[in-house]
């Protein structure tokens, strides 16, 4: 029993092993999710007033601060490239300890000016919070530890960054229960036999934002859950465990792995009983920093290349990018430049919640042909240029069957 | 103490607490939806002259729970002065929050060249669960 409770907390005091290249992939995954967080450009330029400050806003309006200036145009173009161009540097790790507290900056002020419309939207806060603990980690390494170093993030950083990451994640969801808790009075789970009177609301609310076709009745599955309130205590109490245990996820790699899982496989139903309410950035933070999919590619790739092999393969895919605008060929998917290109790129994240990967996988097919290309000739240009090495794990195989 | 320093557990106290604190200012939340189940819910209705209601999201841009957040959120701070919640405000001070709220959308309708009704009705439907039956009933806060 006591190895038990050990191992599940053991993650809290033990920071883990981050290397190098699973560190690259997770900055390339959070950069792609913090750019889709910005693709809202046509709502932050209708923002030309502050109706309900909230967060920095609230605080410095009376000395006369606004960020209505983001809402135009020229400015929020300058702005948004200034991010692509900061996330860039983030992505190779370079000078982290200037490039994430601008970004992170950069990324709270215009969603503090989106949540002062007086409607607040509860998706993009997890991914400042994410850029503010991570610019922390960094500025506490040049602060408390006097390091300053603008070259990539050490092993001691690195661990850092993912383990503070995990807890910001963990943590959300942990602030969650908590409100659930206060506000309930404790009776959340008791009381969660009403929840689908939240589905026929939601169900009630899509169909008022377009009125498109006739009057929904009241869903069935949510009359049923109705009907059957403990069988709704323990569907919808279950989800709130989750979310109360994800803080085991801290610092242990295959209890995130479980608990990213889980968390994303609830967000996925509720999404599908609710009629689309989808987590989406939470989600895509699930599959990056939990479930550990950089985690997961880097360890394969390091189980079988070299690292002359791993870089050249990462290399060649990234350069395969870009060039595959060139083969994109159906006049549906006609985009007049490279950046724009880039942009459709990172909205075909959305397909995680729209579902529909038919359109993703004819838009994307073409850039996971030219990569596959491109990371082999990358892989066969390193091996040329370099060590004929395949890794002693390879070479070491048994070589009885 | 220094053991504080070498966990990110004194960051994930620091977080909750300041997240409860601090409530909805961005970049926290203590993220109070789905936060208190009920046998009561409401939802808002944005609807013309006659109550029809009105393509809001399509129009506006504003999708109808934002409709909602609005209200609630004016109606909070309206109340506060009276130190009455947002579901308890007298219909005078609701026909001034609904205003307030018809103003901003037809603002926003503007900006994106769409065309309004010439008057708008906000209402409240609140659905009740009792006795096993599922049961709306709308409640009207305001009109142009």
């Amino acid at each position: 029993m006591k190895k038990i409770v050990t191992w599940l907390f053991s993650g809290w005091f033990r920071r883990p092993v981050v290397g190098a290249l699973e560190s690259f992939i997770t900055r390339l995954c959070f950069a792609l999710i913090v750019l889709y967080t910005l693709r809202m450009d046509s709502d932050f330029l209708r923002m030309t007033t502050e109706p309900n400050p909230v967060g920095l806003l609230k605080l410095l309006k009376p000395f006369g601060f606004h960020l209505t200036w983001l809402s135009n145009p020229d400015t929020y173009n300058i702005w948004r490239w200034v991010i692509w161009v900061l996330l860039g540097f983030f992505v190779a790790g370079i000078a982290l300890p200037v490039v994430l507290p601008v970004l992170a900056v950069m990324h709270v002020l215009p969603f503090t000016l989106f949540n002062s419309q007086g409607y607040t939207h509860h998706g993009n806060q997890i991914v400042s919070l994410l850029l503010l603990v991570q610019s922390g980690c960094v500025l506490w390494q040049v602060v408390a530890e006097k390091r300053f170093s603008l070259r990539p993030p050490d092993a001691l950083l690195r661990g850092w960054l993912h383990w503070q990451s995990v807890t910001l994640i963990a943590g959300s969801y942990f602030v969650s229960v908590m409100t659930k808790m206060l506000i309930s009075k404790g009776r959340w789970i008791w009381k969660a036999n009403f929840f689908p009177l939240d589905m026929i609301k939601t169900e009630r609310q899509t169909w008022l934002n377009k009125v498109d076709h006739p009057w929904p009745g009241i869903p069935a599955d949510a009359l049923w859950l109705l009907d059957h309130p403990w069988l709704s205590r323990l569907i919808f109490g279950s989800g709130i465990i989750l979310e109360a245990m994800c803080i085991l996820a801290i610092g242990n790699r295959l209890l995130a792995l479980v608990m990213g899982i889980s968390l994303i496989v609830m967000h996925r139903s509720i999404d599908a009983l609710m009629g689309g309410v989808a987590f989406q950035y939470n989600e895509l933070l699930d599959f990056t920093y939990l479930v550990g999919v950089p985690f997961g590619i880097a360890w394969v790739m390091e189980k079988f290349l070299s690292k002359r092999l791993q870089w050249g393969l990462v290399t060649g895919a990234l350069i395969g990018v870009p060039l595959s605008w060139f083969f994109q060929t159906a006049p549906s998917t006609h985009i007049p430049n490279l950046p724009q290109y880039f942009l459709r790129l990172v909205e075909s994240l959305g397909v995680w919640a729209s579902q529909d990967w038919r359109q993703f996988f004819s838009f994307n097919t073409p850039v996971f042909i030219t990569c596959a290309i491109t990371a082999t000739a990358g892989m066969f240009v390193a091996y040329l240029t370099g060590e004929r090495r395949i890794t002693a794990n390879c070479e070491n195989f048994p070589q009885s069957h | 103490m220094r053991w504080l320093c070498s966990t990110p557990i004194t960051i994930l106290a620091l977080y909750c607490a300041v997240s409860l604190l601090l409530e909805e200012n961005y970049p926290f939340s203590h993220y109070p939806m789905y936060s208190n189940p009920g046998a009561d819910r409401s939802y808002y209705i944005v609807a013309d002259g006659v109550g029809q209601p009105i393509p809001i999201a399509d129009l506006t841009g504003i999708t109808c729970p934002k409709v909602g957040k609005m209200y609630r959120k004016k109606a909070q701070e309206a109340g506060k002065l009276l130190k009455l919640n947002s579901s308890s405000l007298p219909p005078d001070l609701q026909q001034k929050v609904g205003e307030e709220i018809f103003a901003q959308l037809r603002q926003y309708a503007r900006q994106l060249n769409k065309e309004m009704p010439a008057k708008l009705i906000l209402q409240k439907i609140e659905i009740s669960y009792r006795n096993g039956k599922v049961t709306e009933n709308p409640e009207v806060l305001a009109r142009e």
